[in-house]
């Protein structure tokens, strides 16, 4: 049976996921040597001062209040909600990457997985900050939390609030661990390479004494197997969570049954273009064009080409269901409000980016043409954004009541803040491209293994 | 894996044949190492079935209990509050954590299990002494047979190894 699959495989026009053929040792040497050069020095320091007026504004909104934002009521939530959907629909690429592309046994993951788990966990530390701010008492943020206070009150389940406090904090921490246990052996590779004695303790440290006994990498193999298994309901759970925190309230352009499986779209549609956005410059900077290959962008396209197409085809549903509805303020919210009201822009630059750049990528050649590609996937990190934005700053700007209706401007510090959090993306980004092997050493290795072994065997 | 003998290979084919080889001597303390793990490595005796999706199935539906009742216990008896007329045990809106803190627990479980049992975060091995063992991380094969094997013997198992093509054969750890 398996035979027969990777023979029709091979029939099929495919570019390979590995180009040329490296020994092991100097596929080692490739990957591994970027974190011995003390890469982007420069460029930390300036994402570092981003990162440090995104911690200035976070302390000043904390000692101040959130009046230092735009947001006011009606418009109660605004740019930190848009943000942290945002970051979090972003995050899921990478989980998906790396568990549900497992379970498939999808061989064009391999090189790309680590990137994306990182940039998973780097996104959930961004997506975290906004909701504890918004809070506008964030020292008090544990009380959501259930523990047995003096005060004897307890945390209300029925809210949404308390669900994505589970929600985030599971993802997070399962996240590092799935990360965590992808880089143990190639830790022990970092430490068995690394030029000099104090950065080989270091590494030992952190590669917890791996050995690759075949004991060991049996248990392990199954327990990556586990995590990715328990990572894959997860990553559909959380985005279904955050699209809870809209859709139980009764708002219009809310209260909606589609919300799960459209956030869910649309945040793996966003996490690819990220995904992309972050790798194909650093493919080629670090030249890494042999182990991420054109099939890798190839794939990663498609993909977005499918949640993308989901994510338009709710686009329509959405402005279906409220004209189907008959209900006047359903009708009126999305049907003229979004796309002609005073944020109507928005809603056509979301529809742009997110329909427009979903549909040009059933062009082959632009999903093959790596800057193209580049162009695409930022413009769908655009896209992604002013979605949030119209979802939530467009319903809560024209509600129930005319009387109470009012618009939102965002203030200097809420520009600051987004910017701030894309600077502390990108310094922790670096960070883990600076010290830590960025792409699965060992994964690639055995898989070139098996390559070798089919090859041999047809 | 204290002290005994170990043999370097260069390729997991020969790693394979090896284990064949010496499995039919009777030696049952063996031990491969290798960069990535080896499709098709013969079962080496004594190894116990990975435990760690027991641990997580176990862990999680203990998670699942645990929020459960304890969203349950706080809304209904601890802390009631009447919100919108809903009812106080409201089992839909209790899922969702239940869901993630099942998730929460077998994944931490299937984790540490797995420190656990690879009694891993150590800092130190016998085979680390054993010069050049540092590409069993990079392209080496490694075959270890402890000394306290009811069979071993030092000039025997030297011969088997040396006949089972390895690239060379060198004691670790403080033999006896």
């Amino acid at each position: 049976m398996t035979s027969d699959v990777k023979t029709l495989g091979s029939t099929l026009e495919q570019d390979p996921v590995l180009i040329g053929k490296p020994s092991d040792e100097q596929l080692t040497t490739q990957l591994v040597s970027p974190i011995y050069e003390g890469l982007f020095t420069k460029l930390i320091l300036l994402s570092a001062l981003g990162a440090i007026v995104f911690f200035t504004m976070f302390l000043y909104t904390v000692f101040t209040g959130i009046g230092t934002w735009g947001n006011n009521i009606p418009a109660a939530w605004a740019f930190a909600i848009t943000n942290f959907v945002w970051w979090i629909g972003i995050g899921h690429a990478g989980t998906f990457i790396s568990a549900f592309l497992v379970l498939l046994e999808q061989k064009w993951r391999t090189s790309i997985n680590r990137f994306a788990e990182a940039m998973t966990l780097f996104a959930l530390m961004n997506a975290g900050l906004y909701p504890v701010a918004h809070l506008g008492r964030a020292w008090f943020a544990y009380w959501l939390i259930p523990y047995p206070s003096a005060m004897e009150a307890w945390p209300q389940f029925r809210s949404a609030l308390t669900w994505d406090i589970a929600a985030i904090s599971t993802y997070f921490t399962v996240s590092l661990l799935f990360w965590y246990l992808g880089l143990i052996p190639d830790l022990a590779i970092a430490r068995d390479t690394a030029p000099t004695r104090r950065r080989r303790r270091v590494y030992a440290v952190f590669a917890l004494g791996w050995t690759g006994a075949a004991n060991h990498w049996r248990w392990y193999k199954v327990t990556y197997g586990i995590l990715a298994g328990l990572a894959t309901p997860l990553v559909i759970s959380v985005h279904s969570i955050v699209s809870f925190d809209f859709a139980i309230s009764k708002l219009p352009g809310w209260h909606s049954t589609i919300f799960p499986p459209y956030f869910v779209a649309g945040a793996l549609f966003s996490g690819f273009a990220m995904v992309l956005t972050v790798l194909i410059p650093l493919r080629k900077y670090l030249k890494l064009q042999n182990v991420i290959t054109v099939r890798h962008l190839d794939c990663m396209a498609m993909v977005m080409m499918a949640t993308g197409s989901i994510v338009a085809f709710t686009y329509g549903l959405e402005h279906f269901l409220a004209w189907y509805s008959g209900h006047e303020t359903e009708m009126y919210a999305l049907n003229v409000a979004r796309p002609f009201g005073p944020y109507g822009w928005i809603f056509w630059i979301q529809i742009f980016c997110n329909v427009g750049m979903s549909q040009i990528l059933w062009i082959r050649r632009v999903r093959r043409s790596p800057w193209l590609l580049f162009i695409v996937s930022i413009l769908v990190n655009v896209g992604m954004w002013t979605e949030r934005f119209t979802i939530v700053v467009g319903t809560l700007s024209r509600g129930f009541l005319p009387s109470s209706w009012g618009d939102y401007i965002p203030s200097f510090v809420d520009g600051a803040l987004f910017f701030g959090s894309l600077s502390f993306f990108v310094f922790m980004f670096l960070l883990f491209l600076r010290w830590v092997p960025s792409i699965p050493i060992f994964e690639l290795k055995e898989m070139k293994h098996d390559l070798e072994q089919e090859g041999r065997a047809r | 894996m204290k002290a005994g003998l170990v043999a370097e290979y260069g390729t997991p084919e020969v790693v394979i044949a090896a284990v064949e080889a010496l499995k039919k001597t009777g030696l049952s303390r063996i031990e491969v190492y290798s960069p990535f793990p080896i499709e098709h490595l013969p079962e080496l005796p004594g190894q116990r079935r990975p435990l760690t999706p027991l641990y997580a199935l176990v862990f999680g539906l203990c998670g699942a209990g645990f929020a459960y009742i304890l969203q349950w216990w706080i809304n209904v008896y601890a802390y009631p509050l009447n919100v919108g007329g809903y009812p106080l045990h409201s089992a839909p809106s209790f899922i969702p954590i239940t869901f993630e803190t099942t998730i929460l627990f077998a994944s931490v479980a299937a984790f540490l299990g797995l420190m656990f049992h690879l009694r891993l975060a150590r800092l130190h091995h016998p085979l680390f002494g054993v010069e050049g063992f540092e590409r069993a991380s990079i392209d080496r094969f490694f075959l270890a047979i402890d000394e306290s094997d009811p069979r071993f013997k030092t000039d025997l198992v030297a011969r088997a190894l040396e006949e089972s093509q390895a690239l060379r054969v060198v004691p670790f750890g403080r033999m006896s």
